[in-house]
């Protein structure tokens, strides 16, 4: 058990590695983790990863455990950041204090941040989304970055409204999430499908800013792509201008930040504003992450799916005749078994087009999505349900098994097949 | 004894402190000064215990730093002033506006024992409370339902986003307590004796209207642990110390209380002035110069909207938790679709909004519920049997019993019950319909906002599903927590059981529902 004082505008940073439990109590002052107040008392329990307890007016802090990591670090970007949430909260005061006055809600700011992998841009948005709801506001997180899934599985876009601060422990409100299914951990797979549910949530989340001024003025908070060189580069800015965005924070990098203004300033966000592009930077806490450790917590969220983070939740195996299973895949099938298609037929299929798939056993670990269409040809436009993980095909019965995460038949009779796999023991 | 052993021990016997028992109170008071010692980590384990505890065993756990800072007094004093708000906050959320009444009452008593500036806190921290859990509301009936009576010309300000409606700072009109076990501990007070009653008379403004019925109350007052002479006799410290402390006026506590509520009112804009005046602050851009600049007007604007809305998020997180540890194995359930996630989560954020106090011009007209005047002999509805809420009505002026009707003539007779009966309204209804009939009614009656839009959004997200959930919320209502997750997760359920009515089959076992988790939590 170990005690830090913190002085003002510090933070603890402190590292736990896999399948340790470090907890953390304040026992006096005030601090925060990514934006979320600790209470006096509580002990907050932190496992694999990198956490910052930060404090603007000092604390004192008990670490129980044995983190790998423990220090008190003085140079933190806390203020600027502060200083951006103050500006985007200013915007959203004006939205309301233009709403009454308008036809149509006001919207309020709509923020991306950018930047490459490792560079906060999660954590980012996790602390301005936790201090737009202390002061009051309810606003949208839009994750699009399909490599990490921080409100469902990867491999998919979700937006889920904020209400309360974002638990420590729990993450992100995981019960209402709005996801689309892509399928995939990168971008370059299916570009065009990736660009297409960019649209699509933009397009639901416009319905919903239309139906209720508050709901408009609290705006959004969109995480990104680490991919921004090239192609990455390209859906990015497709993603600033689907979502209508009014501010562009570009985590760190000098280079993107300059690309990004000259290709999008000038242009318009939903507040009828021109864009704001502002560049913040990266803390000196972030832990580089390599391609296994990303693989690693790709698994740990689909597991997290299934279990909860604290293994709290209970999933159903169940097993099910195999012709009862429709699958689809969306996507011209260049990642079909090439078995399937004539020689070269790949580079002439439609990218957005949705075809059957046959239950075989190269589908055991593979997370499918469970749609919400009616019918094969709403797979795309539709939201999806949750997932299930096929555990094992049996090709001599006919069987498939798979864990759902509850009880009781699917609620959708069509499931769509990615290339994401999880091995979870 | 080493400090982690004793401090083990203490807590251990602060954990067996289950019941307001004078007796233990006084042995971990005593404990405490004998032990000075270990004050830090002796008040750490207080606290810690406070804010942790279920909420029965929370307040002996207080009535035990009550001991210690007014008999012990230094070190404790200067220990617990820091983390006071935060802890007496924490007991104060989770009571019931109609218990808090001790609270208030040894609230009263700290006058003179800690600083002022540490009390202002603990009224901001009240001030903004928000309504204990077991008393969230939800569509349907909430029996229990006490709403807070501010006499005329008192409004509240109530910060926005806060899921709060109502705050009872005026000492409870109904207080049922059960059979007592003397003796209990008692706030020392030799400063304040209220006059008649627990109320203080009623000046013309500020003041808490003056209660009809004192006899009733003397009887109350009878029963509970406060009773100076049993601390008198029993306590094993003098009242010299005591009377040492500030005397508090009779009287006194009425302004205290009136300047709760103003603080309530004037706490908003006018902190909020301080940082607004500085134009700079007020900035919509994102200026390389601003963003880099540290801006303490920032810092401390953060801090005071956080002040706010933190009560409501300790609740919500509280009742997550609640549901976490009562629900047994629980599963994820499965997204909603596109349609009734955009119904849900705008009519939650909308609730939370309106909930929270903005003012929204055009808002619904909500009917108001039937009041009669109070009525001492009847305190209880001549059908069912349940206890009347009151009211303060302010324009009115006067305590009225909320959802009641006094029955004449033939409908007196048409039900039963004598000529000139109170009866609560929904028992009205559940007589005439059976139960379950009137579910919306029985919304309207509980007459919030919230209730009313609540219900309107379960409607409306269950409407493919059938009447299942108004279905499900039986007359006599158990008390629900429904915060906005609470009610995602009814819909949710309503969503699946019409996934599931689709699919031809029964839900397997309730108890895996939903809403079956939610009936278990509650």
């Amino acid at each position: 058990m170990t005690e830090y004082k913190l002085s003002k505008l510090t933070e603890l940073r402190l590292e736990v590695a896999k399948g340790k439990e470090v907890f953390v109590s304040l026992h006096s002052g005030s601090a925060e983790i990514f934006g979320a107040e600790l209470s006096l008392g509580q002990r907050a329990r932190l496992s694999g990863g990198a956490a910052a307890v930060f404090t603007w007016e000092g604390a004192t802090l008990e670490v129980e455990g044995e983190p790998d990591v423990a220090y008190v670090a003085e140079d933190t970007p806390m203020v600027a950041y502060v200083n951006a949430h103050h500006v985007i909260d200013n915007l959203r005061s004006e939205a309301r204090a233009r709403a009454p006055a308008s036809d149509a809600p006001a919207q309020g700011p709509r923020v991306v941040v950018a930047g490459p992998a490792d560079a906060g841009k999660s954590t980012l948005c996790r602390m301005l989304l936790n201090w737009a709801v202390r002061a009051g506001g309810q606003p949208t997180y839009v994750d699009l970055d399909v490599g990490q899934g921080t409100v469902t599985a990867p491999g998919c876009l979700a937006a889920t409204p904020v209400e309360t601060p974002i638990d420590v422990e729990e993450g992100y409100p995981v019960q209402v999430p709005l996801v689309f299914y892509y399928g995939h951990v990168t971008p370059s797979d299916a570009p065009e499908l990736y660009q297409y549910l960019v649209d699509r949530v933009a397009g639901v989340l416009d319905r919903r800013a239309e139906a209720s001024p508050e709901v408009a003025a609290a705006g959004m908070v969109v995480n990104t792509l680490g991919w921004v060189e090239g192609l990455g580069y390209e859906l990015l800015l497709h993603v600033v201008r689907a979502v209508k965005a009014d501010v562009l924070v570009v985590m760190e990098q000098d280079r993107l930040y300059n690309q990004l203004k000259s290709a999008l300033g000038g242009e318009e966000g939903s507040m009828g504003r021109p864009l704001q592009v502002v560049k913040l930077p990266k803390s000196g806490g972030i832990v580089a992450r390599s391609p296994q450790a990303r693989k690693d917590a790709r698994v740990a969220r689909a597991r997290e799916y299934f279990y909860g983070p604290t293994g709290a939740l209970q999933p159903h195996a169940q097993t099910v005749a195999a012709e009862q299973l429709r699958l689809f895949r969306i996507g011209g099938g260049f990642r079909a078994p090439s078995s399937a298609l004539p020689l070269g037929a790949s580079s002439k299929a439609d990218p957005l087009k949705v075809s059957p798939v046959a239950v075989g056993p190269e589908l055991t670990h593979s997370l499918l999505a469970v749609s919400h269409a009616a019918a094969p040809d709403q797979l795309l436009a539709s939201n999806v349900a949750g997932f299930v993980l096929v555990t094992g095909v049996d090709a001599a019965r006919g069987t498939v098994t798979y864990l759902a995460p509850c009880g009781g038949p699917l609620p959708g009779r069509y499931l769509l097949v990615g290339s994401l796999k999880a091995f979870l023991d | 004894m080493d400090s982690a052993e004793f401090v083990a021990e203490y807590r251990d016997l602060l954990a067996q402190l289950k019941r307001n028992e004078k007796r233990d109170i006084n042995v971990l008071s005593m404990l405490a000064e004998d032990n000075k010692q270990h004050a830090p980590a002796i008040v750490r384990a207080i606290e810690k215990h406070i804010l942790v505890a279920p909420a029965p065993v929370k307040l002996p756990a207080l009535y035990v730093l009550d001991s210690i800072v007014k008999n012990v007094r230094e070190p404790y004093k200067s220990l617990f002033s820091r983390g006071l708000p935060e802890v007496f906050g924490s007991v104060w959320d989770s009571t019931l506006p109609d218990r808090r009444g001790p609270l208030s009452r040894l609230f009263a008593t700290w006058g003179g024992v800690f600083a002022p500036e540490v009390l202002e806190r603990v009224k901001e921290r009240m001030v903004s409370a928000a309504p204990p859990p077991m008393q969230q509301q939800f569509p349907g009936p909430a029996p229990m339902q006490q709403v807070l009576q501010l006499p005329a010309g008192a409004a509240y300000g109530v910060p926005p986003g806060q899921l709060t409606t109502v705050v009872s700072l005026a000492p409870p009109v109904q207080l049922q307590l059960g059979p007592m076990q003397l003796p209990h501990y008692a706030p020392p007070t030799m400063q304040f004796q209220p006059p008649s009653g627990m109320l203080p008379p009623s000046p013309q403004h500020g003041g808490w209207p003056q209660h009809q019925h004192h006899q009733q109350q003397q009887q109350q007052q009878q029963q509970m642990p406060f009773d100076p002479r049993l601390r008198r006799s029993r306590s094993p410290y003098g009242g010299p110390e005591q009377q040492q402390q500030q005397p508090l006026a009779p009287g006194q506590l009425s302004s205290l209380l009136s300047s709760l509520a103003q603080t309530g009112i004037l706490k908003a804009p006018a902190a909020a002035a301080a940082w607004t005046d500085d134009p700079a602050l007020r900035t919509t851009e994102l200026a390389p110069a601003f963003i880099k600049e540290q801006h303490e007007g920032v810092i401390a604007a953060l801090a005071q909207v956080s002040e706010q809305t933190r009560g409501a998020f300790l609740d919500l997180a509280f009742l997550r938790k609640q549901r976490q540890l009562g629900g047994g194995a629980l599963s994820r359930s499965w997204y909603v679709t596109i349609d009734h996630w955009l119904a849900g989560t705008v009519a939650a954020t909308e609730t939370a909004q309106a909930f929270g106090g903005e003012e929204e011009e055009g808002g619904k007209e909500e009917e108001p519920p039937p009041l009669e005047p109070e009525d001492p002999t009847q305190p209880c509805c001549a059908i069912s049997g349940e206890p009347f809420e009151k009211v303060y009505d302010q324009e009115r002026e006067g305590w009225f019993f909320k959802g009641a009707r006094r029955l004449a003539g033939d409908e007196a007779a048409a039900h039963g019950v004598p000529e000139g009966a109170l009866v609560k309204v929904s028992a009205l209804a559940e007589a005439a319909g059976g139960p379950g009939s009137d579910a919306a009614g029985g919304g309207v009656l509980d007459a919030s906002g919230l209730a009313a839009d609540l219900a309107a959004a379960a409607a409306a997200a269950g409407a493919e599903g059938g009447p299942a959930l108004p279905q499900q919320q039986p007359q006599p209502q158990p008390q629900l927590p429904a915060a906005p997750a609470a009610e995602w997760e009814a819909k949710q359920g309503a969503v699946k059981s019409e996934h599931e009515a689709k699919a031809g089959v029964k839900r397997e076992a309730d108890g895996g529902t939903p809403e079956g988790k939610r009936q278990r939590a509650a």
